[in-house]
């Protein structure tokens, strides 16, 4: 048997603050990969490279 | 999966890595594994932490509001990242990934995931997934995100690791005072 689901109680706090952290961290890690120089770059040659 | 877009590695200071690729529809995939994520939740599962990355991607889109088609180099582009981030980093490897709630796409995310361990059902990866429902959204809708990890057939700790996994789950249920 395994497990296909579970479910959290809103007053599980524990659990719930394990999720926002969670929500937190991926949020700082796409902030960083949005101010990576390369991905600037990348964007920026291929904006122009798409409207030439 | 021979056919893969080109891509570019970076490393940081702080032991997390970076591969850039973009794609024929003009998206901007930034694919990550940052160690010691879950260290202060994890510290009693050291064969999910001690070789633990947090993995996950992020397309950016150069061009919004394009409708894109679906790529079928995109996944074999990701496995080949994995694969090369795994090589270098040893079959102890495991790649801890939370699909997120933060645009509201983390259901397709694993609809996608799914998808895809059909696709690497042959290769030397595996794949373990959880559905946790946390409660409803704005719209009452039942709200769920994905928890899971991906590792190396080859792992010499996946016993362990799947049942410190496990005992994660119980963890997560149980009502701290």
């Amino acid at each position: 048997m395994a497990v296909k689901k579970i479910v959290i109680s809103p007053n599980n706090t524990s659990a719930m603050a394990f999720f926002d952290d969670l929500n937190r961290k991926k949020a700082e890690m796409y902030k960083k990969i949005e101010e990576n120089a390369v991905v600037k770059t990348a964007s920026k040659v291929l904006e122009k490279k798409t409207n030439k | 999966m021979n056919c893969f877009y080109s891509y570019l590695k970076e490393e940081n200071d702080d032991d997390s890595f970076f591969y850039t690729f973009p794609t024929n529809q003009n998206l901007l995939f930034t694919v990550y594994f940052k160690s010691y994520d879950y260290q202060d939740k994890l510290e009693n599962y050291p064969n999910l932490l001690q070789n633990g990355y947090a993995f996950g991607f992020m397309p950016i889109d150069i061009i919004p509001n394009v409708r894109k088609r679906k790529d079928s180099l995109v996944f074999p582009t990701i496995y080949e990242i994995m694969q090369d981030f795994i090589s270098e980093k040893g079959n102890e490897t495991t790649l801890l990934y939370h699909c997120d709630t933060l645009d509201k796409k983390h259901s397709y995310r694993d609809k996608l995931f799914n998808n895809w361990e059909k696709l690497i059902e042959n290769s030397n990866l595996v794949r373990h997934s959880l559905k946790v429902q946390l409660g409803v959204d704005e719209n009452n809708h039942l709200e769920y995100v994905y928890l899971g990890f991906i590792t190396s057939k080859n792992n010499p700790f996946i016993d362990k690791i799947r049942e410190e996994f496990d005992a994660f789950q119980i963890d997560l249920i149980s009502q701290k005072q």
